[in-house]
């Protein structure tokens, strides 16, 4: 029977990075994933201009920095992405605004996913990590030495340590019995590409609208973002004509980039809140979306996921230092790090979105008000901007 | 420097404070639990112990040197702290072992029995003395010609100051704190040009690193931190 220090469901962004980061301490592992293998799945790598896939994340500085440790050359970044200088808040009818430097990028997932694998093709690190796909989980138990896990293939490994990075629908987080607590929002995410009269300068962009925030996260092109809109409308926005969606988008575009001019493919996805509320069970622990999801409203997702990696193999790390510590600790250690971050932007990000939903006249004015005090609240921008870029 | 000197009074004070745990698995002497069925290991397969004369230069609480009985060698071990040479005595009426145990310096032991031994052992011990090569000139008088002589000590680097001074001492006091001295730790090119100078052949190094996950020492070609030295004693 195989035998692995460490086991990785999911091979999704954040459990890449966590096997990269393992593998790099020395240990031996194995990912599996129940979607296709990435040369199957990324036939789309070069695609430009409003054909590109819309899944994008915002990448922020903490972020940048970890994936360079891993292996990601520094001149990926640029050469992929999008460099950001600001940020720019305001409110659908004009009459708050809100603009916060910031840095890091914005990224295509699949470039992204694309760069942690060809990480993982060093041979160093190819020689210790095992990839398997179409292969999901089915059932595990563990003792205080091990985790038995058996997968669909019918095959059960063994492993000392397993983690759940297999996203908000986690199966190994139901397997472990642990409990989570979700929140639906009436909102579903539409996203699309866009090209938009005026240059986007580097700069990202979102609007309260009435429907819900609409975001443009800039591309590599000048006059190309990616529209996100978490919009109660989502269904119809989906349906309607492109000249229609562009329509309604341009409403709110105007001001800062012009009328959107075009669009590319339109794709929704459902919005929830959901945290765990435990990380660690005995020799097993959940990262990333397994373990938190937030709105995409504030764009930290993704950051989170990859803060919890940092963490977790930090905890790992440590060991080596304090031999008497168990391995249980070191996993609880993870969670008392992590989860109070995660909950506080969690929280943070639910509050925004309340405060910037209901279209309540007084609220509206409560909130472009607050947006100009704000404005002119230096410290508190500063404090705002450190959150994003990850130093919260 | 005569032999006298190469003592340091402070780091035998040191030690003599934490022998009374030493035999205890679960007690701060955990780490050195856990590599000494590793280094016994690599021993017994590169030298002939049964019926042959072992000297352990910084037997300590005697863990490897009562491993060297087991394996049915005539041993020897000198340390110059009286508490774990008392630690050891006691133990060996626990476990009815034949071993002498002698306080002494390496330097003065090889004075008093030249070309004796067909091996000699001094593991974890080098970083605790001033002049390490003076050891090593020892180890060569003590030795029978072909004998063979295993060493092991802490590589000097970033990592490894990490890893033993910080981790091991500092990080929740493994190791009371001082034990280790980073000036003292040395490399194994430094190691290796000190055993040339004293005819040793340098027959293998290897690198002793720690899994966290499964909790156990494995012995790889990663010399980072701690690392094994075999040489054999080639004076002709
Ligand atoms: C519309 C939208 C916009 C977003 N924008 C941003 C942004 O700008 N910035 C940001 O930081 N974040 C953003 N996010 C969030 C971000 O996408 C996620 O936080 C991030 O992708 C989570 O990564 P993950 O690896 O934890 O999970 P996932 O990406 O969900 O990966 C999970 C992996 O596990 C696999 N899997 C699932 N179940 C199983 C199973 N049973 N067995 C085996 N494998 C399994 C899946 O195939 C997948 O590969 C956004 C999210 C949405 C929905």
């Amino acid at each position: 029977m195989a035998r692995y220090d460490f086991v990785i469901a999911g091979a999704g962004l954040v459990g890449l990075s966590a096997a990269l980061a393992l593998t790099r301490q020395g240990l031996k592992g194995l990912i599996f994933d129940h979607g296709l293998a990435p040369s199957a799945a990324s036939g789309a790598t070069q695609v430009l201009g409003l054909d590109r896939s819309p899944r994008v994340s915002a990448i922020n500085p903490a972020s940048v920095k970890f994936l360079t440790q891993l292996g990601v050359a520094p001149a990926f970044f640029d050469q992929a992405g999008c460099s950001v200088s600001g940020m720019t808040v305001w409110d659908g009818d004009g009459s708050g605004e809100l603009s916060l430097p910031s840095a890091g990028y914005i990224i295509e997932n699949h470039r992204l996913l694309n760069a942690l694998f060809n990480a993982l093709g060093q041979p160093s690190i190819a020689e210790a990590l095992t990839q398997q796909f179409e292969v999901g989980i089915v059932d595990l138990q563990q003792d205080d030495e091990t985790v038995s896990i058996t997968l669909t293939t019918g095959e059960t490994i063994q492993s000392g340590l397993l983690i759940g990075a297999d996203g908000s629908a986690s199966r190994t987080r139901d397997l472990l019995g642990i409990q989570s607590v979700a929140w639906r929002y009436d909102q579903t995410a539409l996203v699309c590409v866009s090209e938009t009269a005026l240059p986007h300068q580097g700069i990202a962009r979102q609007s309260f609208t009435p429907e819900g925030p609409l975001a443009f996260l800039p591309l590599p092109e000048p006059n190309h973002s990616v529209l996100v809109w978490s919009s109660t409308q989502a269904q119809a926005q989906l349906h309607c004509s492109e000249k229609e969606f562009a329509a309604m988008a341009s409403v709110h575009s105007a001001r800062p980039l012009g009328p959107v001019t075009a669009i590319g493919a339109r794709a929704v996805f459902p919005l929830q809140q959901q945290h765990a509320i435990r990380y660690a069970k005995g020799r097993s622990v959940l990262v990333g979306d397994a373990a938190h999801s937030i709105h995409p409203l504030a764009g930290q997702g993704l950051n989170l996921g990859f803060a919890d990696v940092v963490s977790l193999s930090q905890a790992i790390e440590n060991l080596r230092l304090d031999q008497r510590q168990s391995l249980s600790e070191a996993l609880r250690r993870y969670e008392a790090q992590r989860r109070p971050v995660n909950l506080r932007m969690t929280a943070a990000t639910d509050l925004l979105k309340r405060v910037f939903d209901p279209p309540s006249p007084l609220l509206r004015l409560a909130r472009s008000t607050g947006m100009r005090w704000l404005q002119n609240q230096t410290r508190l921008k500063q404090a705002l901007s450190l959150a994003a870029a990850g130093h919260l | 420097m005569t032999t006298a000197e190469n003592v340091d009074p402070i780091e035998i004070q040191k030690f003599e404070d934490m022998a009374r745990r030493w035999w205890d698995p679960d007690s701060e002497f955990k780490p050195l639990h856990a590599i000494n069925p590793l280094r016994m290991h690599y021993i017994a397969e590169r030298a002939t112990l049964a019926g042959k004369r072992v000297l352990d230069i910084g037997c300590g609480g005697g863990l490897l040197t009562e491993a060297l009985a087991t394996a049915e060698a005539s041993v020897t071990g000198i340390d110059m702290g009286t508490l774990p040479l008392q630690v050891a005595k006691l133990h060996q009426h626990e476990s009815n072992l034949e071993i002498e145990y002698l306080q002494s310096t390496a330097e003065d032991y090889a004075e008093q029995h030249p070309g004796t031994f067909d091996v000699v052992t001094c593991l974890e011990m080098l970083e605790h003395v001033p002049d390490p090569d003076s050891i090593i000139n020892a180890c060569g008088k003590l030795l029978k010609p072909g004998g063979d002589l295993f060493l092991s000590t802490i590589n000097r680097n970033p990592k490894s100051y990490l890893f033993a001074i910080v981790g091991a001492e500092y990080f929740l006091r493994l190791l009371p704190r001082g034990t280790h001295d980073y000036q003292k730790f040395i490399r194994p090119s430094e190691l290796a040009s000190s055993l040339r100078t004293h005819q040793f052949d340098l027959q293998n190094l290897v690198g002793m690193t720690y899994n966290p996950i499964t909790q156990h020492y494995a012995l790889s070609g990663d010399t980072q931190v701690n690392y094994l030295m075999h040489a054999r004693y080639e004076p002709f």
